[in-house]
């Protein structure tokens, strides 16, 4: 999704897919551009797409009345795919003010605060002795820099982090099918395991598009981290180079192949412009001091911890275990694939892992159109996809079981835990830092 | 003119013109209350906070006697400085005690 | 000093509190538009008031106009020209001090008074930060007024007609800046409100009147604290060709804009490694600078 500001003086909010997340802007009018505002006493006008999950909807519904009562709300289309501007989606002339109106100021589950009595302490010792009342508090599921949907429930002593459970509102089963453009790409190639047609079917030019979108989740995600954290140059960094890849990952599902339009896809998508612009952005996420000052030993993760839980994917990576379901595909080692390992285990080696991921997944795209081009051969190596196949944040496998595909990500689980336990005794920013650095996501499979 | 005489007339306008601005506010719309969540959020506050209050005291009362040996350093020399250097010394001792002691510490 | 003081204090307010947020348009990267301004001020004072039900509801209003009043008595302080000193008080560096030691109170009353546990952790938080800076605040202060021999600002100011403070005591400008910022609560140091982390935390629950004089508040603290930084640590109106009071215009609005962008730049500040680098790194530094400002007073201010 592209996003211009707007011409017109009044930028309202969005709910904008994020990578194919949902996540509440709003927007600030004097500022004069769609920054990201998750105070909802600055967000003036709120837009939502026709069409919101089940699960969101009520969640959606409670943030409305946090607002201002008299900030409109407009449900539009939003294109997913398309050029989409702020500057025509939002002409306050053109779209009226049509739709659900201004929501219900359903409290239901919030009783009045009865009296409570200040001074008897109750409640369990916390972790130093001392007997405190906990604060209960759930952070999500709408207009945090969080994906949208992921709900982090949890205890505070203070502002220490006592306890914590993340969970989701929804949760992704079974992709479309047949495969829409909403589907990551990593699924329909597990699903290509199995003789599914994929849409691209050369298995070169599905390897390049797996990868594209493997940077392109990498870096909404390092996006996403600058967010919360406030720290401006590495939003706008991420955000001109996922412009560019997103581009390119149009360009790459496309159904239709032949020599034009390999001419045309190679052309169009000026890959080492972005390979050099990529190479900036990671030594920039290297040399930060400030970006290490705040994710440094936060939300650790040690070695023997992460092979306890069985940790996969990137976060495994970053504690040091080795453990990549490319390193088994005879078209990577075709490409000379090598998994980026980090140790340390902390939220910036995470970043690092996912920053340099980004950048080897272009190279390989690169190489791997390149081989597409040349026409490289893939009988040499075996043309079908594993069974077992590396997404961005972990492996997935892919089942067909009456009629039906089912999808599931091993590693999940274990991610979720790792996450939420790694949230307990840190103080409040320090565990929010610590558990976006896990890159979960409610959207994908698993997650 | 006094200056701390303008300075209690610059306070009154003020808060005039405040109780102006919100007495404009309340007439010509109502106070809105909305119901409170689902249960009171005051904890007690934990003790570190004793800790860096005690210290901020510490240091308020230096700063207490540092302002008057500001205005006078420059007239009586080298005896006040020598007496303010004894007087710091204590209190980084203060600082060190308490940094050794872990008092500084948030989690 | 005369009753105009008292017209001009809030006109340097106002007037400031405008430029500032189209400095901060600037900053941005957006060309300003006073007009955007103008409609969002109205938008939100036309706003009901709203409130929270709580238990302490007086200190949940109370907070926005001690805010107020305290940015306003702290930038009184300020000596904008020979000709408008503002309140020419001769103990003024304290009173500046002492104004900006009511802002501490204040963002905590908003983030107690607004109940939600969000709001609650984002008072704490600032009063456990504000602990630790108002003590740079202050011993910088002495520092700078150790070699005027005089604690009214518009001393230290003459004291400068050579070399401005900045450049003779480095160490004292490098603890103040960060000090000061932090007073503000503007980014990096943003820690009560933190739009990202605690979802506008400490004054989320303002609507209408009151959160248009938090707003107000903090752009006016900013000019405050930009003007005595430019009258303490770079000469205040003091330059060649141009006339003193567009000289202390021009530094204050300099040092507004460092401000700003640097806030644009960092990424925001964690509350434990803030006051460790605090009470370990900056309170020790600052006894230092109070020690070579002696060292300087009696070396060459005498």
């Amino acid at each position: 999704m592209v996003l211009t500001p707007a011409r017109s003086a009044l930028v309202p909010a969005l709910v904008v897919p994020d990578e194919q997340t949902w996540t509440v802007f709003g927007a600030d009018p004097a500022a004069f551009g769609a920054r990201p505002s998750f105070d909802p006493g600055t967000i003036r006008r709120l837009l939502a797409p026709a069409q919101v999950p089940a699960e969101l909807a009520a969640a959606l519904r409670a943030y409305r009345t946090a607002l201002a009562d008299d900030v409109p709300v407009a449900y539009g289309d939003v294109a997913f795919g398309g050029e989409v501007t702020l500057s025509t989606l939002l002409e306050p002339s053109t779209h009226g003010e049509h739709g659900h109106g201004h929501g219900e100021h359903d409290h239901g589950e919030h009783g009045h605060g009865g009296h409570h009595d200040m001074m008897a302490i109750v409640g369990e010792p916390s972790a130093d002795g001392l007997v405190m009342e906990p604060i209960h508090l759930s952070y999500g599921p709408i207009g945090t820099p969080l994906p949208g949907g992921l709900v982090a429930d949890v205890t505070l002593d203070g502002d220490v982090v006592a306890e914590s459970t993340v969970r989701a509102l929804l949760r992704v089963e079974r992709p479309a099918s047949p495969p829409d453009l909403l589907s990551p790409v990593a699924w329909t190639v597990a699903m290509a395991g199995h003789g599914v047609a994929a849409a691209a079917t050369s298995p070169w030019l599905r390897v390049a598009a797996v990868e594209i979108e493997r940077a392109v989740s990498h870096l909404a995600w390092l996006r996403s981290l600058g967010r919360l954290v406030d720290s401006q140059p590495l939003i706008d960094k991420c955000t001109r180079m996922l412009t560019s890849l997103q581009v390119s990952r149009r360009v790459l599902l496309d159904d239709d192949i032949g020599d034009a339009w390999l001419h045309a896809a190679i052309g169009q998508a000026d890959f080492d412009e972005c390979r050099e612009r990529l190479d900036g952005l990671v030594a920039w996420v290297r040399r930060s001091w400030a970006l290490r000052w705040r994710l440094g030993g936060r939300s650790v993760v040690t070695p023997s911890r992460a092979r306890e839980l069985a940790l996969r994917g990137p976060a495994a990576r970053a504690s040091g275990v080795a453990d990549d379901a490319r390193v088994a595909d005879p078209l990577y080692r075709a490409l000379d694939f090598n998994p980026v390992v980090h140790s340390g285990g902390d939220a910036v080696a995470r970043a690092r892992v996912r920053a340099e991921e980004a950048l080897a997944s272009v190279g390989l795209a690169v190489d791997a159109l390149a081989m597409a081009y040349v026409g490289g051969d893939a009988r040499r190596a075996d043309a079908r996809a594993p069974a077992v196949f590396e997404s961005p944040r972990g492996p997935i496998t892919a089942r067909r079981s009456s009629g039906t595909w089912e999808l599931a990500a091993p590693g999940a689980d274990a991610t979720r835990r790792a996450a939420a336990d790694a949230m307990i005794g840190s103080e409040w920013s320090a565990a929010l830092v610590g558990l976006a650095s896990f890159d979960l996501s409610p959207w994908r499979v698993g997650w | 003119m006094s200056a701390v005489g303008l300075l209690f007339v610059l306070i009154a306008l003020l808060l005039g013109a405040l109780l102006a601005a919100y007495a404009l506010a309340l007439w010509r719309r109502e106070l809105r209350v909305d119901r409170a969540g689902e249960q009171p959020s005051w904890p007690r506050y934990h003790v570190r906070f004793y800790t860096f209050a005690l210290l901020f005291i510490a240091f308020d009362m230096e700063m207490a006697y540092m302002y008057p040996w500001a205005a006078v350093i420059r007239d009586l020399g080298f005896f006040a400085y020598a007496e303010i250097g004894f007087f710091l010394t204590v209190l980084g001792l203060g600082i060190a005690y308490g940094w050794r002691e872990g008092a500084l510490e948030w989690s | 000093m005369s009753g105009w003081t008292l017209v001009g204090v809030p006109a340097v307010a106002l007037v400031g509190a405008a430029l500032v947020a189209m400095l901060e348009q600037l900053v941005a990267g957006f060309r300003p538009a006073p007009s955007g301004l103008a409609r969002t001020a109205l938008a939100t004072l036309r706003q009901p008031l709203r409130r929270p039900e709580t238990y302490d509801n007086w200190l949940f209003h109370i907070a926005p106009g001690l805010l107020l009043t305290a940015a306003v008595v702290a930038l009184a302080t300020v000596p904008w020209a020979p000709g408008f000193r503002g309140i020419d008080f001769q103990a003024g560096v304290i009173l500046f001090g002492g104004a900006l030691a009511y802002v501490t109170p204040a963002v905590f009353m908003a983030g107690w008074g607004s109940g939600s546990p969000l709001a609650v952790v984002g008072g704490f938080r600032w009063l456990a930060l504000m602990l630790a800076y108002a003590m740079p605040v202050a011993m910088v202060v002495t520092a700078v007024a150790a070699p005027a021999g005089s604690l009214r600002p518009t001393d230290i100011v003459e004291i400068q007609h050579a070399v401005p403070m900045g450049l003779v005591q480095p160490l004292a400008l490098a603890l103040w800046l960060p000090a000061v910022v932090a007073v503000c609560f503007l980014p990096p140091f943003d820690l009560p409100q933190a739009p990202s982390e605690l979802g506008g935390g400490a004054f989320a629950a303002y609507r209408g009147l009151d959160a248009a004089l938090v707003w107000l508040a903090q752009r006016v603290l900013l000019v405050a604290v930009s003007g005595m930084t430019a009258a303490l640590f770079l000469s205040g109106w003091h330059g060649p060709v141009l006339p003193p009071a567009l000289w202390m215009a021009l530094k204050t609005a300099t040092v507004a804009v460092l401000i700003l962008w640097a806030g644009r730049r960092l990424p925001r500040m964690e509350i434990d490694r803030t006051l460790a680098l605090a009470w370990k790194v900056a309170n020790p530094l600052a006894i230092l600078a109070i020690v070579i400002a002696g060292g300087l007073t009696l070396g060459f201010y005498r």
